[in-house]
């Protein structure tokens, strides 16, 4: 992926590569905080109602250390749901 | 001013083969792409257990739309991690449009190819209407 790509998305297009982001972040969160017990999904919402992004970081990196491999496969799964409605909806 | 071989000349319509980024980017039907992702949105959305507030400031201190124009002065882990998640999400949308357009292509042939179908079936229904008189 390089910067060549990026200058020629219109508007639009990035827009829904925000919107992408989005669901896919959704379905991350989705599986970390349910694999979280109470006490941690309680210190969840504490950490990220302050402004406080150190500790924001840090609980990511403590409670989802594989974040990006975790974004990886949703990011699969993700393309291949929107592939499926595609060929629906066409 | 176009000369009158230019004008008698139909643009070739592309293949699959041979769609690079620009051409995608340029071509690709963005109301079906669209609706795609928002109805895939929509279908997990519903089911979530993550309290909506949480997930909104998640989001906000991830979001590419946000770091990436202070990324070049913030050197930042976390402005790093949106940035790679970041490019991940255009592949994924690159490969999305692409896709899109392929699709879009074939459909197109089926259409052309049934409607061949149908109009030789009423050409071949006339010539054995006319055999039997």
């Amino acid at each position: 992926m390089d910067k060549k790509f990026l200058d020629n998305l219109t508007d639009e297009q990035k827009k829904l590569g925000f919107r992408i982001f989005d669901l896919i972040l959704d379905r991350v969160l989705e599986r970390a905080y349910s694999g979280f017990d109470k006490k941690v999904q309680e210190e969840m919402q504490k950490v990220f109602s302050s402004g406080d992004n150190k500790a924001k970081e840090d609980f990511i990196k403590k409670n989802i250390p594989n974040m990006k491999d975790i974004f990886e496969e949703e990011a699969k799964k993700a393309e291949n749901d929107i592939k499926i409605q595609l060929e629906k909806q066409s | 001013m176009r000369t009158e071989l230019e004008l008698n000349t139909e643009p070739e319509s592309p293949s699959p083969d041979t769609i690079k980024p620009a051409d995608v980017v340029l071509d690709a039907p963005k109301s079906l792409v669209v609706n795609a992702v928002e109805v895939v949105a929509e279908q997990k959305g519903e089911k979530s257990i993550v309290p909506q507030e949480l997930g909104q400031k998640v989001k906000d201190f991830f979001s590419p739309e946000k770091n990436w124009e202070s990324a070049k002065r913030i050197s930042s882990p976390v402005i790093s991690t949106g940035r790679v998640l970041g490019f991940m999400v255009f592949k994924v949308l690159l490969n999305i449009l692409k896709f899109s357009k392929e699709l879009i292509a074939k459909r197109g042939d089926v259409g052309f190819a049934e409607s061949f179908g149908l109009g030789k079936d009423m050409f071949d229904y006339n010539q054995k209407k006319e055999k039997k008189h």
